[in-house]
């Protein structure tokens, strides 16, 4: 629902706004459409109510009290992109979501840091498995000469001794499998409580 | 104005729009059991009403989100100038959830309003 413009750069700036608008939406959604032509028409009613000024101004006025696309569509698409990862198991879309979840801030940039550290953690156990074969030497869970313990990806320490061998393959899988479904879950879970 | 209260107002800043995030729903619910309404009505009827200066853009996602949860409904219907415009109501499920806010909201503001200082509980 576009208002037909006289003055061609209140036409250009509508075109720029409802550009983000879409960009920003395109990520968000089968409610994408539907919040577009809504906003389009607040604005619209909105230079429509507005007293006097320049097409313009008006739209300017209207535009700036609607906000900036980012701040206000933030929520939405962290909402959007987290149920959408979680609904398809997607490590990526997840994390898009946790992104745009911490950017918006609140208590959500909490959550979003607990789940994030999640995933990091996910993340090493995985690189575990994978780099054990070749990396061997580094990998594992090690006790070291002065009694304490390292495990992960380390630099290994002289007098170092390997604890698990190759079960730390089978182990770090293992864990990594039961992070990714308990995090995917604590996302769905908290998501429908909100 | 010192850095200090210049850090001080910023603070009241961010906790009053935190505040006024916080109660946009139970707003916009009070404000649709009055009447069905458009997108810009109700906002410009909460902003003017309630004093609730928050990006108009706020208001929409929060719309959606509320239509998602079954807590409000829209249709089309024609408007002032012929266009169809999208009204907004409550259903049933919005109009009990509001029932419960209402006592709630009460009891929360008197029972903050009484810590205040010079009020006598």
């Amino acid at each position: 629902m576009t208002p037909s413009f006289a003055d061609p750069a209140a036409r250009h700036r509508w075109n720029a706004y409802f550009s983000e608008v879409g960009d920003l939406l395109s990520r968000a959604g089968a409610d994408a459409a539907e919040l577009r032509n809504d906003l389009q028409a607040h604005v619209a009613d909105s230079m429509a109510a507005s007293p006097g000024g320049s097409e313009l101004e008006r739209l300017e006025a209207a535009l700036s009290r609607l906000g900036r696309p980012i701040d206000y569509l933030r929520p939405l698409l962290a909402d959007e992109l987290i149920e959408r990862g979680t609904r398809t198991y997607s490590p990526v879309t997840i994390a898009r979501g946790i992104s745009y979840a911490v950017m918006a801030g609140s208590g959500r940039a909490a959550t979003a840091l607990i789940f994030g550290i999640g995933y990091l953690l996910l993340a090493i156990f995985a690189g575990m498995a994978v780099l054990k074969p070749l990396w061997g030497e580094h990998v594992g869970v090690f006790r070291n000469a002065d009694g304490t313990i390292s495990a992960g990806i380390v630099a290994r320490s002289d007098g170092a001794r390997e604890l698990m061998g190759w079960w730390s393959i089978p182990i770090a899988l293992l864990l990594a499998a039961l992070l990714y479904v308990m995090l995917t879950k604590g996302l769905r879970a908290l998501r429908h409580r909100r | 104005m010192t850095r200090q209260s210049d850090e001080s107002q910023n603070a009241i800043g961010r906790w009053e729009v935190q505040l006024r995030k916080g109660v946009l729903e139970f707003v916009i619910l009070l404000s649709l059991s009055e009447r069905e309404q458009y997108g810009f009505e109700l906002i410009s009827g909460i902003a003017k009403r309630a004093a609730i200066d928050v990006p108009e853009g706020t208001l929409y996602p929060l719309m959606l989100r509320l239509a998602k949860d079954g807590l409000i409904s829209s249709r089309l219907a024609e408007g002032d100038g012929g266009a169809p415009r999208k009204y907004y109501v409550l259903t049933v499920q919005g109009r009990e959830l509001l029932q419960g806010m209402i006592p709630a909201w009460s009891k929360l503001a008197g029972s903050v309003d009484s810590l205040l200082p010079g009020v006598s509980s």
